[in-house]
């Protein structure tokens, strides 16, 4: 305590640079002069008096010295002067510092932007209540994926299981939210009952969901809303509790809004409404029933000091006694708990370990900055040997020096990590949406990446301050005979660490550039594909009709009456009906017997309606169209892509043929039509074969989805549609609305993450290597000016300098590039399906990207080579 | 004759100071020097400048305050006083070094034949 007192008392005496001596000096005059009366009155001359009175007093100096140490912290003291002098050599050498501060910036801007990610996504636990005690109940199924999936039913078992205090499910959901007549897309959640419950959310205004809100399917239109949600869509209105919001077109009642930030247990994909279960027809699912579809996540949590393992045992010991009431068609499992603090992110697993690898390829980035920091610094310190070797003649102790160097060092790391930590807010929102399109960061300073920042910033400047000191050591006090022969013996052709790592640098910069250019000549060569249909003023829109109640008599009605009624909307070209919509990831296939062959084969096969082929845009080459006259009554007809027909039907007309299906051998149809291949699953590779069908001949009443043509943008006319819908039938909504247009666009997204990644690193690295090989050109010419200058003077022309330390830097140049190819044959392979319609060795991209990257290297070089041909003979001999 | 004087060991000087403070109460620096120099009986080779960064140690510490004051001679000085935290602080050390004497005492006592 007292300690601390006085160290306190020190630390503002050296901060405020309070040198306060008159106290001393006025007590030492007041101490003398009564001894020195009392020695007169003793007896004494006055002279004597006083001599022996400051003899008694003892060393006035030395004591003076102790007293001014008391009052401050001397180690301080010399540490805040070394400062300003690091200031003071900063505006010695702008150019030499504004490189470095860049450099470093750059380095350590990128680390601590992916740390922030890292952190967001894989280090921080849930906003909620006992993050640790939370777990993902799964299956033996999670060696396999990153996060198991569940049907409604086996849910609705599972959670009746006292073993944990509690299981939730959750599955994601886009939403389209209206509020005030306003539509944007929204990302929501669909989660049970007890979701807030289990997870230990807090809430901040209003309710959270309960058990209660989640009973009898349809009842229940209530929805809680995030907190970054309540701010960004209703300017944080205390009364935004009992709001009506339209959640894909249906009523909903806003009951409460998620404290502490909380945006549901998928970081990766933040939620920005969580509605119940019970809801999901409503929003467009319908999955009470189905036992074969997996797409619930589970989330439990631990009984205060359960273990994980024997609460799995448990967990299966009671599912193994119910598992007869499960549905048919519902696999018995084998649970497995995993820890859930952190929530589950689609950034686990495959993209956990690309985030880490960016990190690792960050690190190396932020290496080589200070490689090239230290080349810059160890110019500087060639220049500055003669104020060294002055500063160590006048007294200066070595070890007072380094601890100057290092603070200097230690200054610009210091000023390079701030700039980066200040921008790293931005940069990490840019990064995260490049990671996941939906991860919205928030735009917040967060603490842990305070301190990683700060971290990286000393430990570079530790790092970077090696050189110099090094160099340091190397000063002789006898300039005249040793600082010439260290000139003479650096000036060797040697290659140091400095240029492996330029070497090593310009390697990086260039593979990153090629892929990031081919990767942008995938993007164009994917947006120029004909995908074999027209994207342009298609919009998409799904329906329901089996949640409405209609079954396989009255659907056929349905369906004719919906193509009617929306072929009259105004603005309307053509409309039809499709199960499978292209590029939407979804298919269905059927097995077909192929008569070539006669094996059994699965194919795609569409169900689509009258006008499907004029709708999209797909050519009819033979035959005819689907109509309104196939329907039930008629004989069966299927339409097939030319694919199919050169596989069933090679070198044959197809048309007229007929086909069977394979377990009854009943006549599934006769082929009425061939039409142009379309490519339905990827735009990249072929179109497989395909069978369409006439959705008017089947009796199922599965969801299809409206294909709408429209002379103009489709948008204004969805309103439309949906009034037109309401007509028909109110209990059928729409869902999924989209435009071809858009899932067109996300297919490409993969892509443009990529080219953002490999772009921004690339250019990173380009900027880091033109410091990196300007750093060791410096370097070299510094070094040599006196060998330069001896040259010159025995009459070396400027081409014979610049050919000198060209061909050294030349090398370097040429090695870097090489070793930046092979590197880049290795990583376009990796990125094998990401590069679409370029082959992986493209001949023009890597000459091109070369070329580029030798001519910012040469440009790099050539400043310092220049000052190199202008070197004075005589002046550098004289300076040694 | 030379007499020999005892040099001051490390620490002792400071509960000198905090003591004679205790006893005499408000005290300048040239009057503590003497007041030490007299009880010690001129036993103790003290340069009396050394007091002074010693005091302000003792105030940056909290265990003495100091305020100008006039002196004997109406010249200005500067008063030194204990605080409670430096009275404190003199009961512990005072102990301690009790402890120490007696400690150190029983050593000295020892004669060959008393530690087998």
């Amino acid at each position: 305590m007292r300690r601390l007192r006085r160290f306190l008392n020190r630390l503002s005496g050296s901060v405020t640079r309070r040198h306060d001596e008159s106290r001393l000096r006025e007590e030492l005059d007041a101490h003398l002069q009564m001894q020195t009366a009392e020695n007169v009155r003793a007896g004494m001359s006055p002279d004597d008096a006083r001599r022996q009175a400051i003899l008694e007093f003892g060393p006035v100096e030395s004591i003076k010295d102790r007293w001014r140490d008391e009052q401050r912290l001397p180690a301080m003291d010399d540490w805040l002067l070394d400062v300003r002098y690091a200031f003071r050599q900063i505006r010695k050498a702008p150019m030499f510092a504004f490189t470095a501060i860049v450099s470093l910036a750059a380095g350590i801007g990128a680390n601590v932007t992916v740390f922030s990610v890292v952190e967001r996504l894989l280090l921080r636990p849930l906003p909620v209540a006992k993050p640790h005690e939370l777990v993902y109940v799964t299956d033996e199924r999670i060696l396999a994926q990153p996060s198991p999936r569940f049907s409604y039913p086996f849910y609705e078992l599972v959670r009746e299981s006292t073993v944990l205090t509690g299981i939730a499910a959750r599955a994601a959901q886009s939403l389209n939210v209206t509020v005030d007549g306003q539509t944007s897309r929204a990302g929501g959640e669909l989660v049970s009952g007890n979701y807030f419950g289990v997870l230990g959310a807090g809430i901040h205004t209003g309710r959270p969901l309960l058990p209660e809100d989640d009973k009898t399917p349809g009842a229940h239109p209530v929805a809680v809303i995030s907190e970054p949600f309540w701010k960004r869509r209703f300017a944080a209105d205390p009364g935004v509790v009992g709001r009506s919001v339209q959640l894909n077109g249906q009523p909903f009642t806003i009951v409460g809004v998620a404290g502490n930030g909380f945006t549901g247990s998928d970081v990766g994909l933040p939620a920005d409404i969580w509605i119940p279960l019970a809801m999901q027809r409503e929003v467009g699912r319908n999955l009470f029933i189905e036992a074969r579809t997996n797409w619930l996540e589970l989330v439990g949590r631990l009984r205060t000091g359960q273990r994980r393992d024997t609460a799995a045992d448990a967990l299966n010991r009671q599912f193994q006694e119910r598992a007869s009431a499960l549905p048919p068609g519902a696999a018995v499992r084998t649970f497995v708990l995993v820890p859930g603090d952190k929530g589950s992110s689609p950034a686990r697993g495959d993209q956990r370990t690309a985030l880490l690898g960016l990190f690792a390829l960050t690190g190396l980035a932020l290496a080589l900055a200070c490689v090239n920091v230290a080349c810059l610094a160890a110019v500087r310190s060639a220049a500055r040997e003669k104020e060294m070797a002055i500063r160590l003649a006048i007294g200066a102790g070595r070890s007072r020096l380094e601890r100057q160097l290092l603070t200097e060092n230690l200054v610009v790391a210091a000023l390079g990590g701030t700039a980066a930590v200040l921008v790293s807010p931005w940069t990490t929102r840019a990064l995260g949406a490049a990671h996941s399109g939906s991860l919205l960061i928030e735009l917040s300073l967060d603490p842990r990446v305070l301190v990683f920042g700060v971290f990286v910033s000393v430990l570079t400047g530790f790092f970077v301050a090696l050189v110099p000191i090094a160099a340091s050591r190397r000063v002789r006090l006898a300039l005249g005979s040793e600082g010439s022969r260290t000139a003479l013996r650096a000036g060797s052709h040697r290659p140091g660490a400095h240029d492996v790592f330029v070497a090593l640098q310009l390697a990086m910069a260039l593979s990153m550039l090629i892929s990031a250019a081919l990767l942008v000549q995938s993007l164009r060569g994917l947006s120029s594909v004909d995908p074999g249909f027209r994207a342009d003023n298609l919009l998409l829109a799904s329906l329901d009709p089996k949640s409405a109640g209609y079954d396989s008599d009255r659907i056929d009605g349905f369906w004719r009456t919906t193509l009617e009624q929306v072929t009259e909307i105004p603005g309307i070209q053509s409309v039809s009906l499709a199960g499978t919509v292209p590029l939407s990831g979804g298919r269905q296939r059927q097995p077909w017997t192929n008569p070539a062959s006669g094996e059994k084969i699965e194919i795609d096969t569409n169900f689509v309606g009258p006008q499907y082929f004029r709708t999209l845009g797909i050519p009819v080459l033979g035959g005819r169209e689907f109509n309104q006259g196939d329907g039930r009554a008629s004989r069966a007809v299927l339409v097939v892509n030319e694919r199919l027909a050169q596989m069933f039907w090679p070198q044959q007309d197809p048309l007229g043929k007929g086909l069977r299906v394979p377990e009854s051998g009943n006549p599934a149809g006769e082929v009425v039509g061939i039409v142009r291949d379309a490519k339905y699953r990827d735009l990249r590779g072929e179109a497989g074969p395909m069978i369409y069908r006439p959705v008017l001949q089947t009796r199922s009443t599965d969801a299809m989805t409206l294909h709408v043509r429209s002379s103009a943008d489709p948008g204004p006319i969805v309103s439309a549609i949906r009034l037109a819908m309401a007509n028909i039938d109110r209990n059928v909504s729409l869902f999924q609305v989209t435009t071809l247009e858009e899932r067109l666009d996300s297919s490409f997204a993969r892509t443009r993450q990529a080219v953002l990644l490999t772009g921004t690193s690339g250019g990173l690295a380009l900027l880091l290597s033109a410091i990196g090989v300007y750093g060791v050109t410096a370097l070299a010419v510094s070094r040599r000016t006196r060998d330069i200058g001896i040259r010159v003077a025995l009459g070396a022309t400027r081409r014979h300098i610049v050919r000198a330390i060209g061909a050294r830097v030349g090398a370097l140049i040429a090695i870097g590039l090489g070793l930046g190819l092979l590197g880049s044959f290795g990583l376009t392979q990796m990125m094998g399906t990401l590069v679409f319609g370029v082959t992986t060795g493209d001949a023009a991209t890597f000459a091109w990207m070369a070329a580029v990257l030798a001519l910012i290297s040469l440009i790099a070089c050539a400043i310092p080579v220049r000052a190199a041909t202008r070197v004075d003979a005589l002046a550098a001999i004289r300076h040694e | 004759m030379v007499r020999r004087k005892q040099d001051v060991q490390q620490g002792t000087l400071t509960l000198m100071v905090l003591k004679t403070l205790d006893v005499l109460g408000t005290q300048h620096g040239y009057g503590l020097a003497k007041r030490i120099e007299r009880i010690s009986g001129d036993e103790l080779s003290l340069n009396q400048g050394t007091l002074y960064p010693l005091l302000l140690k003792l105030e940056q510490e909290g265990a003495i305050a100091s305020e100008w004051g006039p002196s004997d001679n109406n010249r200005r000085a500067r008063f030194y006083r204990l605080t409670g935290a430096g009275r404190r602080r003199l009961l512990a050390e005072a102990r301690s070094w009790e402890q120490t004497t007696v400690l150190i005492g029983r050593f000295f006592e020892l004669k060959p034949g008393d530690v087998t």
